[in-house]
């Protein structure tokens, strides 16, 4: 039942989207929106919605391991850039680090909070497992991952627009850094050259978090 | 017919990926294992193995963001989003994440175009 109607509002949403092209009103959010409203007013929990929502979710990690594809047709324009792009994921992970977590701990909120925190830019996937690991909280780590997900796929294509991004590579670095998945689905909606770096920055962000983490982990929590 | 072929060898990889998670690297999900061992294969094979995933791979991307949907939904489980200090921790991550792409697509941009390459 909810795995039926889940299908027909993305579908509606995604019809609604292609006709108006606007940015906001991108599939996933507004889908998410939606379904979110009919849970709530048909008085069912999360539980009943997921046992039956499960097999789409279940999709998520095939529809990951498809994502090699792009990343091995754009493969000598990553390596190309791949000194680039690390870098700059590094740097993205610490502006995420210093703007989210550390302001936290300036704070002195529950150390559990700043972990999670920490995680916020990774894919849920993994960073629901790096929570448990380092002392976060796993469940609101895969919220607030998500919600970067959405934010960057939402309104990172304006954010490029008005601060006039026209670097494939500038855009992808920074999406992937910031919304993971999620923002990468969003661009390889209009470039899959983009998509590809974008996927390669949400692969090196996983990489990245787990060495950083432990070390900010030492200093912040000590 | 090749589109099939795409969808069960990517499907394949990812159970290969969960399997190889539950049994020796738990700290990295079965998905990334999946998606680096294919990545793998195409790079042994080349071009003739893309013929083969090409239409299945770009089918599952197509759909990408429908499969987030069911863990997005699971945003309703926690209603200390309501309490000031959720209101507070949740906007501080909001704002920390637009710094992150609005700053680094900023001056990335800047210093790829100055050397003007890619």
């Amino acid at each position: 039942m909810w795995l039926i109607l889940t299908l027909i509002v993305f579908a509606v949403a995604q019809y609604v989207y292609l006709r108006k092209k606007r940015n906001y009103l991108i599939p996933v959010f507004t889908a998410t929106v939606v379904l979110i409203i009919l849970v709530l007013i048909s008085g069912k929990t999360y539980a009943d919605y997921y046992v039956s929502a499960q097999w789409i979710d279940w999709l998520l990690g095939p529809a990951v391991v498809a994502l090699s594809f792009p990343l091995y047709k754009h493969r000598k324009m990553l390596a190309q850039n791949g000194l680039k792009i690390v870098s700059w994921v590094v740097i993205a992970a610490i502006l995420g680090v210093l703007t989210g977590a550390v302001v936290l701990w300036a704070f002195q909120v529950d150390n559990s909070y700043v972990v999670s925190a920490m995680l916020k830019n990774i894919t849920a996937p993994v960073a629901i497992d790096l929570a448990e690991f380092y002392g976060g909280i796993p469940a609101l780590t895969a919220v607030i991952c998500t919600m970067s997900g959405m934010l960057g796929a939402v309104i990172g294509p304006t954010i490029f627009k008005k601060l006039n991004i026209k670097s494939s590579l500038a855009k992808a670095v920074a999406m992937g850094s910031t919304s993971h998945a999620i923002g990468t689905a969003r661009l390889m909606e209009d470039d899959d050259y983009a998509g590809a770096i974008s996927t390669l920055s949400f692969l090196l962000m996983t990489l990245v978090m787990p060495v950083l983490v432990p070390l900010f982990v030492y200093v912040l929590v000590g | 017919m090749k589109t099939v072929s795409g969808i069960i060898l990517i499907i394949g990889f990812y159970l290969l990926g969960e399997t190889i998670n539950t049994y020796l690297l738990s700290w990295v999900p079965g998905s990334i294992i999946g998606m680096i061992l294919l990545f793998g294969l195409f790079l042994v094979f080349g071009e003739k193995l893309v013929d083969w995933v090409k239409g299945g791979a770009q089918l599952f991307i197509k759909y990408l963001p429908l499969f987030f949907v069911p863990v997005t939904v699971g945003i309703i489980q926690y209603d200390n989003l309501l309490s000031v200090f959720g209101v507070l921790f949740f906007s501080l991550m909001l704002v920390s994440s637009f710094l992150i792409i609005l700053l680094v697509s900023y001056w990335m941009d800047r210093k790829v175009s100055e050397f003007s390459c890619g």
